[in-house]
């Protein structure tokens, strides 16, 4: 698995305009629905459940990255993008620092192998700084595009 | 398998509540089972995830906080990896699927009292993201 097998190229946000957690995730689970890989009429549950699953703990791994998650019902497959922030948002990450990359995921209910591995994924993605500090200057969709195909066979093994 | 392993390890199935409350730093009763750790042998158990969703963020994380409670060394390990269990990004690297037997390896002066518990932590189930219920705000 590699991270463009799952995040929603239109989705990609290179430059929220949310400053706070809630917010931001407003933002990110608006972004998957307008491409359709949500639907409108639970986009409002998903942001609550996300929000949810913060309050259980921070997805906020630390050095500038968070990766918010939930399972839903209404998605049959994994989704979900990547957005960043210029200014960094408070969001009580395991460092204490403010977060710029979102990496955000929606899993099936029912299919905790697809949602391990997507885990993985990110976290060796963003394990090399060279590579979070590009994505962090990335300006546009494909900008970040580009980076996670070039990131994802680069670091494939 | 080192016979000091086989003669401890398995000493201390399911007995969670004796050690929290009354054992201390030195668990041990009369034998001294910490002696291979002393030794800087390896103390080693084989585990199974038993969370249904695996060893997803949240079990990883509290994992790794209590791992970092002790001094000694923790390892995790698949066939084919390797990981540092004060790591909670080490540990999601594992993409540990439920069922999936993974060998805990303590090596330090405190491994005696860190096994047991860290073996019976990463068994236990963390229970649903999504679980029915209140939220915790108004």
């Amino acid at each position: 698995m590699a991270m463009t097998d799952f995040v929603v190229r239109d989705a990609i946000n290179p430059s929220l305009a949310a400053t706070t957690k809630e917010a931001v995730i407003r933002e990110i689970v608006d972004s998957l629905r307008s491409t359709g890989n949500i639907a409108g009429d639970v986009a409002d549950d998903i942001v609550r459940a996300i929000l949810k699953r913060e309050q259980l703990g921070s997805t906020g791994i630390g050095r500038g990255i968070a990766i918010p998650h939930t399972k839903h019902a209404s998605v049959d497959k994994l989704t979900g993008t990547v957005a960043l922030s210029r200014g960094g948002v408070a969001f009580d990450s395991i460092d204490g620092e403010p977060v710029f990359v979102f990496v955000l995921l929606v899993s099936p209910q029912d299919r905790p192998g697809d949602h391990l591995r997507a885990l993985e994924n990110v976290v060796r993605t963003m394990r090399d700084d060279a590579f979070v500090k590009a994505l962090r200057q990335a300006d546009s969709k494909e900008a970040v595009w580009s980076l996670l195909s070039e990131g994802s066979s680069h670091w494939d093994r | 398998m080192t016979p000091g392993l086989a003669d401890h390890a398995p000493g201390y199935p399911h007995n969670r509540a004796g050690e929290a409350s009354g054992a201390g730093p030195g668990p041990q009763p009369a034998a001294p089972p910490t002696q291979a750790a002393m030794n800087g042998e390896p103390l080693t158990r084989t585990v199974t995830i038993k969370d249904p969703q695996g060893l997803h963020m949240r079990p990883a994380t509290a994992f790794a906080k209590a791992a970092r409670q002790f001094q000694s060394t923790i390892t995790l390990r698949t066939n084919d990896r390797s990981v540092n269990g004060k790591s909670q990004l080490d540990l999601m690297l594992l993409a540990a699927e439920p069922g999936t037997e993974l060998v805990l390896e303590v090596t330090g002066d405190d491994a005696a009292a860190a096994l047991p518990l860290l073996a019976d932590l990463i068994e236990s189930v963390s229970g649903e993201d999504d679980d029915p219920g209140p939220p915790p705000k108004g």
